[in-house]
């Protein structure tokens, strides 16, 4: 609350005791008035009804109406006067009566008006001493009233003038006697209190106050020392101040950048006391222990970090982190430790602990720096599959072609017998045994091509719903009614390039192993869908795959399920859970390899009894329309007529290969290698209509033969033969206007091969 | 022949008085008149003389009436008072309508001239009222001078009023008049009592004459008696008896005003 200044507190004291003592006088003054208006107005009263009386007489007893009224009517003009009224002795009414109405206008009137406020006063009206009739006036005081108020208005007004007057004689007079000096003495006070040092003041008004300017000299003196040595304190403080200022700021600065370090760090680090009390969580930490940094604060780090060895059940930090607090010694947990996070949740951490030293060198807390493995040792596993996967293929691949080639010879030799045998019964029935075993062998040999993704691959635009329903109407055929078979096809686009055959064996293969994996019935869901991998993704997967649109194409099963440990190996060749001569061990892993030889990739979940989810994403191919071109397929045996150069290194199968083309009504001239058969085409120069050519020979091999080949007829006709044949080079082949076969040779797929590039150089065919 | 006289009016007041004093306890007849009328009415202390008041006398007494002869005050006075029916009977009075308004009128018994007066040195010819127009005019107090007159007078002249005979004459002898007009008898009458005679004198005798009546207030229980009057008023009148008793009062007037007027 604003102070008033002295000044005015005075003038308000004077205020209200003038204003007090003015109330009283016009109190008095009030009521001395009252009084003597009153009295004035009984005078006025009374000397009006005296005149009337004398001038009344004669004329009301003269009935001198004219008269009379003209008297009272004059009387009636002073202003107090309301009535007059004139009663003769023996009449009943007044024979003369007039009052005024509201305002001071007069009327006649016979009666008498109510006494209220007003005064009356009556007299007799006397004639030769007799009195015939009675006079009565009335007078009204209101205006004495109004009077009244005016007079005390005045009065009151002079009161204030005389009050406002008194004030400021009085303020001026207080401000010369005594406020001046005060205010002197408090501009002197303020200087001091502002260090000024003040000055003089030249009028000090009474003793009191000169006494009290003393007193201020002394004070300032004594306080001017006293501020001296406070600005010396002051300036130390200062100094002191600004250098702890500086130091906690410096401090600020380093805890803020500490705690940027600790929020952009990639690792959870993890603080303590000596105690083993958490005192810092950085964000990391805090998400890979499931707490916030307020909630894990001053806990105990066995409550925050609970860690345990894989595969054990005892916690694993602890005791380590109690030592640490203990002796100092850090440690580091590498590998195998798995934290378990405040929800249950598992990751596969790294940690170590050092310790935190004091000045004194003692132990005062610890920290603990935690770094999240688990993605990373899930990419290993999975590139140690990749490369498991990859070895086994490369092994497949060189069996299945050995495998071929030999195969290659005995269905060739078998094929000889079986043209050479058709009289005798019982050789043709054992060629055929030999035939559908070397047939069998064959189609092992070309599931073991498909995993190590060497098998004959004939890529196409595929339409992968065609194909799931051309696998779907075969599965239902073959697995028992207790299984349901159900379809959910969403994928809007869902043309693949690829093999027709192959992919419709995988989705066959995954329905086999899933109907295995349901002996007492249950259902079998195929479905697609379209999804995107994105680099991240692909970046991170084991597979070598490129991002993009992408078939996922789902097999689901509600069989038996499968462990952990066994979902590891599913895709090995050869790894089967079936009994013996139940399966071979390679259904899954020509999945795999056919998946991935169409730039796709595999996935496996499942858990014991939950059933299995075999997930294939496959790159989605644009449709081109009228790129598919249907071959016609030929059927049965084609003979025909022209030379073929047969070029292998192994002896075995040219013998085969040319006994059965000199079958099929060709001339045959063989080569041991790529050399002999540029010399046996340089010597039978335009002779020659086709040249079978095996992919795998020492020195020159087929590629290389081709080439030179070439070199000597552009028009060349060649057709290569291999155990196996990688994409690349059969495109690369096929661009040349090469074409293949597979060995081991189907004699009539060779026959209608052969018939049909001899037939196309205009060479073949003649005879 | 004048004490006669004397005496025989000194009877008649005090029989007026006696017979006033013998009412009965119901209410007594009030006859009252013109104090300032000689010789037809004028006052005598609390009691009235004059031909009028004899003629009352004479009459109410003969159908034996109770009645009060009473001086009620100057003559507006007694007119407002019969007006409220506090006088029953005025003795003499001339008509006019206002009068009428409250008067009932007996027949008319005596012929009154009204004259024309001026101070002696301001005495002016008049022959009608014509020659009083623009002059200033004075008259008694109440007085009526007939309906046609009083209309004259009211519309062409210019005629104020004093409350006694001797005002109108201090009027005149003062100048604060022109002229004063009055009953012939009046006038002569108390010019010669007053001792004004020598300073007045009468330049018009009878201006107009106006017949006198009898007259009852409408509002007096007594009216009934009107027929009875006037056939004895007519009776009076047609025998000469109201005559002669105006100049016998005329005569007394003039023998004893000076002893009845103080």
């Amino acid at each position: 609350m604003r102070r008033l200044s002295l000044i005015s507190q005075l003038a308000a004291v004077l205020i209200v005791i003038t204003t007090l003592v003015a109330t009283g006088f016009w109190l008095q003054r009030y009521l001395f008035l009252k009084d003597e208006l009153h009295t004035a107005l009984d005078t006025q009263l009374h000397q009006t009804l005296a005149r009337l009386q004398v001038s009344l007489a004669i004329p009301a007893y003269n009935v001198d109406v004219e008269i009379v009224e003209g008297t009272i009517r004059s009387e009636m003009l002073q202003r107090e006067v309301h009535g007059v009224f004139v009663t003769e002795n023996g009449l009943p009414s007044p024979v003369y009566g007039f009052v005024k109405n509201g305002g001071q206008q007069v009327m006649a009137t016979a009666t008498l008006p109510a006494k209220g406020q007003l005064i009356s006063a009556a007299a007799n009206l006397q004639v030769e001493e007799e009195d015939f009739a009675v006079v009565e006036v009335f007078v009204t005081p209101c205006y004495l009233q109004e009077l009244l108020s005016q007079k005390l208005l005045r009065l009151v007004l002079e009161i204030l003038v005389l009050v406002f007057l008194q004030v400021v004689v009085a303020a001026l007079v207080l401000k010369r006697l005594f406020v001046r000096p005060v205010r002197q003495l408090t501009a002197l006070s303020r200087k001091i209190a502002d260090g000024e040092g003040g000055g003089e003041v030249r009028q000090a008004g009474s003793m009191e106050l000169a006494q009290l300017a003393a007193s201020l000299y002394r004070m300032r003196d004594s306080i001017r020392q006293s501020m001296a040595e406070l600005a010396d304190n002051n300036e130390r403080l200062r100094v002191q101040i600004q250098e702890r200022m500086e130091a906690e700021e410096n401090l600020r600065a380093s805890r803020e950048n500490i705690k940027t370090i600790l929020n952009s760090l990639g690792e959870g680090v993890i603080s303590t006391d000596r105690h083993g009390l958490v005192k810092t969580l950085n964000p990391v930490a805090e998400t890979l222990v499931g707490l916030t940094a307020e909630a894990a604060m001053d806990q105990p780090i066995d409550q925050v970090l609970q860690c345990r060895q894989q595969g054990r059940r005892e916690p694993k930090a602890s005791k380590i982190i109690a030592n640490l607090l203990e002796t100092g010694s850090p440690f580091s947990l590498l590998q195998g430790i798995v934290l378990v996070c405040q929800d249950g949740h598992e990751c596969n951490v790294t940690c170590t602990g050092t310790p935190i030293y004091s000045n004194e060198q003692e132990v005062v807390g610890c920290v603990l720096v935690l770094t999240d493995v688990s993605e990373q040792l899930k990419l290993a596993a999975q590139l140690r599959q990749s490369q498991k996967m990859d070895s086994i293929g490369q092994l497949a691949g060189g069996i299945a072609h050995d495998f071929n080639n030999m195969l290659a010879g005995i269905m060739g030799a078998a094929s000889i017998l079986q043209l050479k045998a058709r009289d005798d019964e019982q050789t043709e029935k054992n060629v055929e045994v030999i035939m559908e075993s070397a047939q069998r062998a064959a189609d092992l040999t070309r599931q073991l091509l498909s995993f190590a993704r060497k098998g004959d691959l004939v890529k196409e635009q595929v339409d992968l719903h065609e194909v799931v329903a051309a696998a779907v109407a075969i599965l239902r055929r073959t697995v028992d009614k207790s299984i349901s078979i159900k379809t959910s096809l969403t994928a809007g686009e869902h043309t693949v390039f690829g093999d027709k055959s192959q992919l419709q064996s995988v989705i066959i293969n995954l329905g086999v192993n899933g109907r295995d994996a349901m002996p007492d019935g249950g259902t079998l869901q195929i479905a697609t869908r379209n999804s995107v991998l994105d680099e991240m993704f692909c970046a991170n997967s084991p597979f070598a795959i490129e991002p993009g649109h992408y078939i996922e194409l789902s097999v689901r099963d509600t069989g038996t399920g499968i462990g952990k440990e066994i979902s590891e190996r599913i895709f090995d060749p050869f790894f089967t859970t079936k009994n013996v001569g139940k399966g071979t061990g390679l259904g899954l892993a020509a999945v795999y390899g056919t998946v991935r030889g169409h730039g796709g990739l595999v996935h496996v979940y499942s858990e014991p009894g939950e059933g299995a989810l075999f997930k294939i994403y496959l790159p989605v191919q644009a449709r081109e329309e009228g790129l598919a071109e249907e071959v016609a397929v030929e059927s049965g045996m084609q003979y025909g007529t022209g030379t073929i150069l047969v070029v292998d290194d192994e002896e075995m199968l040219r013998n085969i290969l040319k006994e059965s083309l000199e079958m099929l009504g060709y001339e045959v001239i063989l080569a041991e290698n790529g050399q002999v058969a540029l010399e046996r085409y340089r010597e039978n120069r335009g002779g020659i209509d086709l040249v079978i050519l095996d992919m795998i020979m020492p020195d020159l091999n087929g590629k290389e033969t081709f080439a030179a080949l070439t070199a000597l007829d552009p028009a060349v006709q060649v057709v290569f033969s291999s155990g196996f044949s990688r994409e690349e080079n059969f495109k690369e082949m096929a661009s040349l206007g090469a074409g293949f076969i597979q060995k081991p040779y189907n004699i009539t797929e060779l026959s209608q091969l052969v018939a049909r590039l001899v037939g196309q150089n205009g060479r073949a065919g003649e005879g | 022949m004048m004490q006669r006289l004397t005496f025989l009016m000194l009877c008649v007041s005090l029989t007026l008085a006696a017979t006033s004093g013998a009412a009965g306890p119901a209410k007594p007849l009030i006859v009252s008149g013109h104090p300032e009328y000689p010789p037809l009415m004028w006052r005598d202390g609390s009691s009235l003389q004059g031909t009028g008041l004899q003629l009352a006398y004479t009459v109410l007494s003969e159908l034996g009436v109770d009645f009060e002869i009473r001086y009620a005050g100057p003559w507006k006075r007694v007119q407002r008072d019969a007006s409220l029916a506090k006088i029953d009977l005025v003795a003499g009075i001339f008509y006019n309508e206002e009068r009428a308004a409250y008067l009932d009128y007996s027949l008319p018994y005596f012929g009154v001239p009204v004259a024309i007066s001026t101070a002696r040195d301001q005495a002016f010819s008049v022959t009608g009222w014509q020659d009083l127009v623009g002059k200033r005019g004075v008259a008694p107090h109440g007085d009526s001078f007939g309906q046609e007159f009083d209309q004259i007078i009211k519309e062409r002249l210019q005629v104020t009023s004093a409350y006694t005979m001797e005002l109108c004459l201090q009027h005149l002898i003062a100048g604060k008049a022109d002229y004063l007009v009055s009953g012939y008898y009046p006038v002569l009458t108390q010019a010669a009592t007053l001792g004004y005679e020598e300073q007045i004198t009468v330049v018009k005798r009878n201006i107009v004459i106006n017949n006198t009546f009898m007259a009852f207030a409408k509002e007096s229980p007594h009216r009934h008696l009107l027929p009875q009057i006037n056939a004895l008023i007519k009776k009076m009148r047609d025998d000469g008896t109201i005559v002669r008793w105006n100049k016998q009062h005329l005569e007394y007037y003039q023998a004893t005003s000076q002893q009845l007027w103080p």
